[in-house]
């Protein structure tokens, strides 16, 4: 298993009550996989989880990068920034 | 120059600091607090950032533009927190020898920001219920 830190904003900080949550994947595991666990986490924002992006650093990811075990991911929903 | 500032936004200062002897265009986009969207009527929005990645893509943003066009001075600037009505979110301020240059390069740089940089907002509704705006339909 890996487990890694998911940094939350706006609504899914809401939903949670916190601004981050841990979770854990059996490794190899990658965004993908950590987007299906957040689906299943939050059932009444599955919606949303599908259409939010990941980070880390400073930069997007897609489903396919890898996650190493205690990486920080930010989850960003769809934004609405201006 | 890009900025996230807890501040009301100096738009004159912004629009002034981009001015150049060899630009004929200067032009600045103000994102303002608009009272109603949809049936909704908004009293404040509250933004937040996911500040250290927010800044890194505004200045991709900026590079972005300034490979673009051949702009000869830009800002973005964008206020965090709450604002109410009629205040000023965001900024872009841009100079080019020309001005279609100009317009191109502005809508350009506030449609990008619209589209990836890491900022919500939060409608706060007149009786003080909230709600976090996140259109689904433009997601990536």
């Amino acid at each position: 298993m890996i487990a890694v830190r998911v940094l939350l904003f706006a609504r899914f900080r809401e939903i949670q009550g916190s601004a981050s949550v841990d979770v854990e994947l059996p490794a190899p595991a990658c965004v993908l996989d950590l987007r299906n666990k957040l689906s299943e986490h939050w059932p009444q924002a599955a919606l949303l989880v599908r259409k939010s992006a990941f980070a880390i650093g400073l930069d997007y990811v897609d489903d396919a990068t890898p996650l190493a075990d205690r990486t920080e991911v930010a989850l960003i929903p769809p934004v609405s920034g201006g | 120059m890009i900025q996230l500032t807890d501040k009301p936004i100096d738009f004159t200062a912004i629009t002034e600091q981009v001015r150049h002897p060899s630009a004929g265009g200067v032009v600045t986009f103000l994102g303002t607090v608009r009272d109603i969207t949809g049936e909704e009527r908004t009293v404040a929005l509250e933004y937040e950032a996911l500040s250290p990645m927010a800044e890194a893509k505004l200045a991709e943003i900026e590079s972005e533009t300034r490979r673009l066009w051949p702009v000869l001075g830009m800002a973005i600037v964008h206020r965090l927190g709450r604002m109410e009505v009629g205040e000023v979110a965001v900024a872009v301020a841009v100079s080019c020898p020309h001005r279609a240059e100009a317009f191109e390069a502005c809508r350009y740089a506030i449609d990008r920001l619209k589209a990836i940089i890491p900022i919500w907002k939060q409608e706060i509704r007149p009786e003080g219920s909230t709600e976090w705006v996140h259109p689904v339909d433009d997601a990536k």
